[in-house]
């Protein structure tokens, strides 16, 4: 995967990793999986794992010790009311951002 | 500073670090010295707070225990760029830190395993029969790891009586020389195993990934001077039990249909020409006096004795009786070699540095036959 992409992809986990969890709680292992479905197929585990501890830090998620059939009780994380706003606030930097580049472009494209 | 002042300077509660310290032990061989490698890494950060301090490493403890559960390779653990990942991680729990460039690199070496990124081509998986696999998995069962310690040391026995005996005889050369070719027609093809299992592993010719602690965890100095400890240890612990073999030979083993067997280091020599004895004492020196020590140290201590490390003590325990054991051509020593050799395994396994028994064996074996050779040299020996 090339260096910029890399770069961008930095800049947008963490509200990636709030979006996926908005659709329903999850445990490390289930973002690290979704995020690979969803095409981030680079994506370090403990990358994740850091971030959702970053996440929880900071009061975005809740989480729940859930028992596990195999090892270690597992943290399953929820998005927190906090997260939630934080999330909102993600999507409209989003498509500010988005609107931004697409008119950069087409004005790109006319000349 | 030391690393254990380091610790107690930056983590704050010794019960929870010991107990984190506990779980990283426990993991799988790769596993847990990709922790180990970590943990080194994040001592170089500050700290928020003592809290953070050691809730950092078991969170550290938590990834990789999961990571070992599921299977999940290192690199699919801390990613192509490990680096960032540990600067994302010690982010959550410290103001930063200044890591050298040096250990920068030795980080980034050990998170990098070179059995993994081979091992990530599908085709080099399937190639690799179930034999490999057993020998290469990170645990070896009990029978099998008694079998792995053993079975050399008959071979050894056999090939001395049915080769090397009757050919150093016809040249009427001591025994002393057919016991090094008989070591050298088991040791030689047995190091050529480690290397074929290397190159399972890594696609290329390397023993990492299947001899174990070679990543020089200790300082030079301190790994020097433990090894000086150590060589002065085993010599003079195995000259003073020489009485112990003769009392254990003249009591159990006098019936040994080998020749010059039991009695001191030089009654084997006894009856042969000067030339001949110099002969076989320069022959022998680069052989008994350095690679089949070395290579005995791979195989026993970095190949066998960490895959029986979830024996936690008991693995340097047994492997320093199995070893001990696996000198079947002079049973009579078993019982001092227990007590001189369990020293060096027992430092190996707790710090995991395999430089200290190579150091022992190679330096006092290559001690005690250059000082035998350069006896004979000087006539002090007839």
């Amino acid at each position: 995967m090339n260096r910029q992409f890399t770069e961008m992809l930095k800049g947008v986990l963490e509200g990636v990793v709030l979006a996926l969890l908005s659709v329903q709680p999850a445990y490390g292992y289930e973002i690290t999986s979704s995020l690979r479905e969803l095409g981030f197929a680079d994506i370090a585990e403990g990358t994740v794992y850091a971030l959702l501890i970053r996440i929880e830090q900071r009061g975005l998620a809740d989480v729940e010790t859930v028992p596990s059939d195999k090892g270690p009780p597992r943290k399953v994380y929820s998005l927190s009311q906090e997260g939630r706003a934080h999330l909102e606030e993600f999507w409209r930097m989003w498509s500010f951002l988005s609107t931004r580049l697409s008119e950069l472009r087409l004005k790109e494209k006319q000349t | 500073m030391s690393l254990t002042k380091l610790i107690s300077a930056v983590v704050g509660d010794k019960r929870r670090w010991c107990a984190y310290r506990a779980r990283a032990e426990k993991l799988p061989e790769k596993y847990r010295s990709a922790v180990a490698a970590i943990e080194r890494y994040l001592l170089y950060f500050v700290p928020v707070d003592d809290d953070r301090a050691v809730a950092m490493f078991e969170d550290l403890a938590d990834l990789f225990e999961r990571g070992a559960l599921e299977g999940t390779s290192i690199r699919d653990i801390v990613g192509s760029e490990p680096i960032e990942f540990l600067e994302l991680f010690a982010r959550n729990y410290t103001k930063g830190g200044f890591v050298p460039d040096d250990e920068r690199a030795r980080v980034l070496r050990a998170l990098t395993p070179e059995d993994e990124s081979a091992s990530s081509l599908p085709k080099k998986a399937l190639r690799r029969n179930r034999w490999v696999e057993y020998l290469i998995a990170d645990r070896h069962s009990l029978p099998l790891s008694i079998a792995l310690h053993l079975v050399p040391g008959a071979l050894v026995v056999a090939a001395y009586a049915l080769l090397a005996e009757p050919f150093v005889k016809a040249i009427r050369y001591p025994a002393f020389l057919a016991w090094a070719s008989a070591l050298v027609l088991v040791l030689a093809p047995l190091q050529v195993c480690l290397l074929r299992l290397g190159h399972a592993v890594n696609g290329r010719l390397s023993i990492r990934g299947v001899v174990h602690y070679l990543d020089r965890p200790l300082s030079r100095g301190k790994a020097l001077a433990t090894i000086a400890g150590l060589i002065v240890w085993m010599t003079t612990v195995s000259l003073a039990l020489t009485p112990l073999d003769n009392l254990v030979f003249t009591k159990l083993f006098s019936w040994l249909p080998f020749e010059g067997v039991g009695g001191s280091a030089t009654t084997y020599l006894n009856g042969y020409s000067h030339s001949t004895l110099l002969i076989t004492m320069l022959v022998c020196l680069p052989l008994t006096g350095f690679s089949l020590p070395l290579i005995e140290e791979l195989y026993f201590r970095g190949f066998l004795l960490p895959r029986i490390s979830h024996l936690r003590w008991g693995a340097p325990v047994l492997n320093t009786v199995l070893f001990s054991v696996y000198h079947f051509w002079a049973p009579w020593t078993v019982l001092s070699k227990i007590v001189f050799l369990f020293p060096a395994v027992w430092l190996v396994w707790r710090r995991h540095d395999i430089r200290l028994s190579i150091g022992m064996h190679v330096g006092t074996a290559l001690l005690m036959s250059g000082a035998g050779t350069i006896a004979l040299i000087l006539g002090v020996i007839p």
